[in-house]
């Protein structure tokens, strides 16, 4: 396993009247080379979850375990998650700060000491891996690119650092339609090239339900309900509470239970819900003669 | 009314050398009253028309008027068209201003040199209005994300403007809280006769919108009825824009026979009411 977290809490400012809540026993675990989903309303723990997955801190109750190592012991080095794991935040300025393209992706290769060969290859890698030429790239501004553009930026940053794990930190808000499809393509095929796993933050459903293998939806700090997301989709009643809106083809499909009440709402996407339709369509025409006969009879 | 008459403007001006235009020669009027969707993909060049019609930025070549008076004109008129137009911008957090709820609502009023019962009321219709009462005294940064945007938009209204544009407000609101702050906001601008431009690139939040204007490398596309943009797939996804999945599914759905059906369907209701219109 490559992450476990057993009943883990962490509380910012403790003491002071300004606490926080972050995690309030988290129990979760996740698999490597896995899509796995990390869905919640706003202050359900995420941002906390993702400080403790980056290694940026140590729970301060529970136990958390990295590569089946307890992260709780002193021997235990927290550079171990801190080189394994690559954070992409929301917003690409903020981890965006050199003034070129080159010197930004080159900062974690630098760090390391790499020979300046070996960087440079690493820096070209990451560019092309996100699309980007190195030779058009290399020199121009940062601050000039688009928000896409920054993005991929911020994604070769991490990828020069050649981690194991990727979390993204709801990656696609203020993206259009197109941009947001690119980076999620994206997204699938850095994961399949470098065996990388993939941890994607979001607030809602809409980007994952095709892409992650397991969704943990978060609740106040703590594990509401997981599992695939067929099984996700399920809950739909407790999803509603957590204000976490069904995406498009499950809400349909919820809707048209008032004419085929045994539609299942579990639907991914259009494919799924055009085939539930139509088995519903054709049970309710073989259903139609008895359903004809009731109105008549209640009146 | 509002009124854009072939107005070109590129941010080269601002440092950027070689920037294209983000608008070109593009006219549009607003009646007062009117709600209206404007969609593109990033870099169409819709915030950029918000932001001159808002007199943030000013046109390179054309005019924009508002109520008549040109946003470029300089002197007095800026101040009236300041109060006149209120913008929402994407993250609250860049027209927050002061500490608590109660203060930033009362900043706009108070700058424009009302007498203090004035000033009062207008705070309190804005606060009611979002349903603000109770926070009054809290500090902004103790709001989430939500919360603050209907802060921003209760001090906007309490400039009392005639036109409320929406860059992108729901953005960084996820879920039902996002929607129901939209439809509060189309209640309240319909109730005020205030004109409503929403800046947006979902399609799911335009349906209910009379008017649709899409936007493509600085020009204007389409301009009509959400129905009629959305008969236009094809081209919408040349541009980088989807049509809803309710549309996409209401047209196979035709081709399959389903009784009842509009030529291009907006929501689930439609196909429902013309499935049970078939079968009694």
């Amino acid at each position: 396993m490559l992450f476990e977290l057993k009943n883990v809490q962490h509380t910012y400012l403790r003491g002071t009247p300004f606490a926080v809540d972050g995690l309030r026993g988290l129990s979760l675990s996740i698999q490597s080379d896995q899509t796995v989903a990390i869905v919640g309303p706003t202050k359900s723990g995420k941002s906390t979850l993702v400080d403790v997955l980056a290694g940026l801190i140590k729970p301060a109750v529970g136990a958390f375990f990295f590569e089946g190592a307890d992260v709780g012991v002193p021997s235990f080095n927290i550079d171990r998650i801190r080189s394994s794991v690559g954070v992409v935040f929301q917003s690409p300025e903020a981890q965006i700060f050199e003034d070129t393209v080159g010197k930004d992706v080159s900062f974690g290769p630098r760090r390391k000491k790499l020979p300046l060969t070996e960087s440079r290859r690493l820096v070209q890698e990451s560019l092309e891996a996100v699309g980007l030429s190195y030779e058009d790239y290399r020199t121009r501004y940062t601050y000039a690119l688009s928000g896409g553009q920054k993005r991929r930026v911020a994604i070769a940053g991490v990828l020069a650092l050649e981690p194991k794990v990727i979390i993204f930190d709801e990656p696609t808000a203020g993206l259009d339609p197109r941009g947001r499809r690119e980076l999620l393509d994206l997204i699938v095929k850095l994961k399949q090239r470098h065996s990388l796993t993939i941890i994607y933050m979001s607030s809602g459903l809409d980007d994952v339900i095709e892409l992650a293998d397991t969704i943990y939806v978060l609740d106040q700090g703590r594990l509401a309900f997981g599992g695939t997301p067929h099984e996700v989709l399920a809950h739909s009643a407790e999803l509603a509470e957590l204000d976490i809106t069904l995406p498009e083809a499950a809400q349909i499909a919820l809707s048209l239970r008032d004419i085929f009440p045994a539609m299942r709402t579990d639907v991914l996407n259009l494919a799924e819900l055009e085939e539930e339709i139509s088995k519903n369509r054709v049970l309710t025409v073989k259903a139609a003669p008895a359903q004809a006969v009731q109105p008549a009879s209640g009146e | 009314m509002l009124e854009v008459q072939k107005v070109t403007f590129s941010y080269s001006a601002q440092g950027e050398q070689d920037a294209p235009p983000a608008l070109r020669e593009l006219d549009l009027r607003i009646e007062p009253g009117e709600t209206i969707a404007i969609i593109g993909h990033n870099g169409s060049g819709k915030s950029t028309l918000a932001k001159l019609l808002a007199a943030i930025l000013k046109p390179d070549k054309g005019t924009v008027l508002v109520d008549g008076l040109r946003t470029d004109a300089g002197g007095e008129d800026i101040w009236t068209i300041r109060q006149r137009v209120g913008i929402v911008f994407q993250n609250p957090d860049d027209q927050l201003v002061a500490n608590t709820v109660i203060d930033d609502i009362a900043f706009g009023p108070e700058n424009l040199r009302l007498p203090r019962f004035e000033i009062e009321e207008r705070i309190q219709e804005a606060m009611a209005l979002l349903g603000l009462q109770e926070y009054a005294q809290m500090a902004i940064n103790e709001l989430s994300v939500g919360q603050k945007q209907r802060v921003a938009i209760a001090g906007v209204l309490a400039m009392r403007p005639r036109y409320l544009l929406l860059d992108e407000p729901t953005t960084m609101i996820s879920g039902h809280t996002g929607r129901n702050l939209l439809t509060t906001v189309q209640r309240l601008a319909e109730e005020q006769a205030i004109a409503v431009i929403h800046i947006t690139h979902f399609m799911h939040e335009i349906t209910s919108f009379k008017r649709v204007i899409v936007m493509d490398e600085g020009r204007m596309l389409m301009d009509g009825t959400p129905a009629s943009v959305f008969a236009r797939a094809d081209e919408l996804h040349a541009v980088g824009l989807d049509v809803p999945m309710i549309t996409s599914l209401g047209k196979h759905l035709h081709a399959q026979g389903w009784p009842g059906l509009p030529e291009v369907v907006l929501s689930a209701e439609e196909l429902k009411a013309g499935w049970l219109c078939s079968s009694n």
